[in-house]
């Protein structure tokens, strides 16, 4: 079922940043992406998020919404004021399938979202498609 | 009037009269007693004394139903003789026959109490007996009058609500005890008060508002006031304007009812719904984050992704995987019904063609039905009217009414759906030949929670499922039908009415656009 993705390959080159406090989720959608050849980095709040978004600038940020520090929404607020990184594409994963969560977050601009528990299908799909539009 | 008296009095005059003549002067006794015995009127007693303190203990002591008196006794004298027998004996009819003859005291006895009034030796046989006659009878229905203000005397005074009227100008004129108790005012605090000053200012000014004496006659609303002591209490208030026969307001009548303490209740009551409802929320959504790691954990291993396992393995990881999607949609179920139950799920009410959303939804389910090998029917009435609801709403009810009916019915079994006209509503029809649900279970099946159990069922509901559909269908404005025999099928049929009298509470604020525009809204 995962041959889609794979065909879609050469994907060395694309580098992720999965920006959740949530180790168990992080290590597996980790682990999935590597086997998909992406390079992925991590974080586990907001404001390591920005950072490493800034250095490392990323082809897509997975941003969790619910962190301590500096949760999703504020991480992505920054994002788009930061001219360096505000163009990168951000799929955000929340537990909160709230309309007022997600209105909050479209008000900046995403280019998609997941409620978890989600599908690693839905997940690369989204993943996939994102990366497609920013072409 | 040359008609006899007998004939001018009505036939209720032949009751027998009992009469008491105070009169000290010998002359003018003997005279009314002659004069009585011709009036033809059914006299059973004639009394006589001279003096009021005898008068008083007479009547005491025995029932007459009228007193012929002369105010100028030896033991009294004036109006004072008539005011004393009065307070006495409210009761007993009275006429003042006095050698005083003027207009202004014939006036002023019968403002204080007197029935007639008779000047000596200014009437004859038939005044008499009229004047009798009247008298008693006016005496009577003052009587009655009197008992019937009294009843309503002592429920204005024993009212456990307070009861105030306010003049013209909206100032306090009368009150009942319970004012003074609610207010924790006295009488001096209350004579001529403002209405006004009783409520705080923006309460007084919604008031104001209501345009009370300008609109209809009566007013009922909830607001606040003031008690002496500055506390604020809540109230209910019911307010009749009193006009007079040209339509002017001559005032009103407020009705006052305390209902701090249900205030507080509903307040309390609100708050702690509410916490329920942010505990349910925020415990369901925690719940979803160690899911999805589960789930991705199991999924990783499972696809194989993490090397190769063999079909044992996989078997039990597959009632791990669907134990976790079980979980997940307990959670979502938990979480809709929540938000049904407490109007806070919003409906994006549009006019819809019922006929495309059902196929919609059918076409969706049927992979399902052909995996379970199944006959899976759709019938739609040709020409079917639109009608409003929310699409997405009603797609739920029925995938989840469908669901059941695949899951529930066995292969080679059928499961049709149908969608026609009936009168004013538009019914949706699924039915199956599946397991049926027993007799005993039928009337619960849409209980919170309920759940009909079968033996060997691999995943059993949620028992909100249901649920929800009749939340649904309800606030919708319709209603839900199940028929059903144990081992034959059931059939479940949903009612929604054509026009758009679905519940007010239902707010068409559209979530679901909100959500759409939200992926489309891409500054990217």
């Amino acid at each position: 079922m995962l041959g889609l993705f794979k065909s879609k390959k050469k994907t060395g080159q694309i580098k992720i940043l999965i920006v959740d406090d949530e180790a168990d989720l992080v290590s597996s959608i980790q682990y999935r992406l590597k086997c998909y050849s992406y390079d992925v980095i991590t974080a586990v709040n907001g404001r390591e998020g920005l950072e490493k978004a800034i250095s490392e600038k990323p082809d897509l940020i997975l941003l969790d919404t619910d962190m301590p520090v500096m949760d999703g929404h504020q991480m992505l607020e920054q994002i788009r004021n930061h001219p360096d990184i505000k163009n990168i594409p951000v799929i955000m994963v929340t537990a909160l399938c709230e309309a007022k969560d997600i209105t909050t977050a479209s008000s900046f601009g995403i280019s998609d979202y997941v409620t978890k528990p989600f599908d690693f299908t839905e997940l690369m799909e989204k993943i996939t498609n994102a990366l497609e539009n920013k072409k | 009037m040359p008609t006899k008296p007998e004939q001018e009095i009505n036939p209720e005059s032949s009751q027998p009269i009992r009469i008491l003549i105070v009169e000290d002067d010998l002359v003018d006794r003997t005279l009314l007693q002659r004069m009585l015995a011709q009036t033809g009127l059914p006299i059973a007693e004639i009394k006589y004394t001279e003096y009021l303190g005898a008068a008083l203990e007479i009547l005491d002591k025995n029932h007459f139903d009228i007193v012929l008196l002369d105010l100028n006794l030896p033991d009294s004298s004036g109006i004072d003789t008539l005011v004393k027998i009065n307070e006495k004996h409210p009761g007993v009819a009275n006429i003042v026959v006095t050698g005083e003859s003027s207009e202004g005291l014939g006036l002023k006895t019968v403002s204080r109490g007197a029935q007639e009034y008779l000047a000596k030796g200014k009437f004859n046989i038939y005044s008499l007996s009229k004047s009798i006659y009247y008298a008693i009878e006016r005496k009577k229905i003052e009587h009655k009058l009197h008992l019937a203000e009294e009843k309503y005397r002592k429920i204005f005074e024993n009212s456990a609500v307070a009861i105030t009227v306010a003049d013209d100008q909206n100032r306090l004129i009368s009150w009942n005890k319970f004012t003074e108790s609610l207010l924790g005012m006295s009488e001096k605090d209350l004579l001529l008060r403002p209405v006004k000053s009783l409520y705080p200012d923006e309460e007084w000014e919604k008031i104001r508002n209501l345009n009370i004496r300008k609109k209809g006659l009566q007013h009922h609303f909830e607001t606040k006031m003031f008690r002496q002591n500055g506390e604020i209490i809540d109230v209910d208030v019911s307010i009749t304007v009193l006009k007079d026969s040209e339509d002017r307001v001559t005032g009103s009548i407020g009705v006052v009812t305390d209902i701090t303490v249900r205030k507080k209740a509903e307040e309390k009551l609100k708050e702690t719904m509410e916490i329920k409802s942010q505990f349910i929320s925020t415990v369901s959504h925690e719940l979803r984050t160690p899911l999805a790691s589960m789930k991705e954990a199991v999924a990783i291993v499972l696809d194989g992704t993490a090397g190769k396992i063999n079909d044992e393995q996989k078997s039990f990881l597959n009632i791990a995987k669907r134990n976790i999607d079980r979980l997940a949609r307990l959670i979502d179920d938990v979480l809709n019904f929540q938000k049904l139950d407490y109007g806070k799920m919003k409906f994006d009410m549009q006019e819809n063609d019922l006929g495309e959303v059902v196929r919609d939804a059918y076409n969706t389910m049927v992979s399902l039905a052909k995996k379970n090998k199944l006959d899976f029917i759709l019938e739609l009435e040709d020409n079917l009217p639109k009608a409003v609801f929310d699409s997405d709403r009603i797609t739920q009810v029925i995938t989840n009414l469908v669901g059941n009916s695949i899951k529930f019915t066995p292969e080679k079994g059928r499961v049709s759906v149908n969608v026609r006209r009936q009168a004013d509503e538009l019914a949706i029809q699924v039915k199956d030949t599946g397991a049926g649900i027993p007799k005993d279970a039928l009337p619960r099946i849409f209980d919170v929670f309920y759940c009909v159990h079968r033996p060997g069922e691999k995943i059993p509901g949620t028992g909100l499922g249901l649920a929800i559909v009749k939340k649904i269908v309800t606030m919708h404005g319709g209603r839900i039908d199940v028929e059903s025999e144990l081992n034959k099928g059931s059939t479940f049929t949903v009612f929604l009415p054509l026009a758009s009298k679905y519940s007010s509470e239902i707010l068409s604020e559209k979530a679901d656009k909100v959500l759409e525009s939200a992926v489309v809204n891409k500054t990217l």
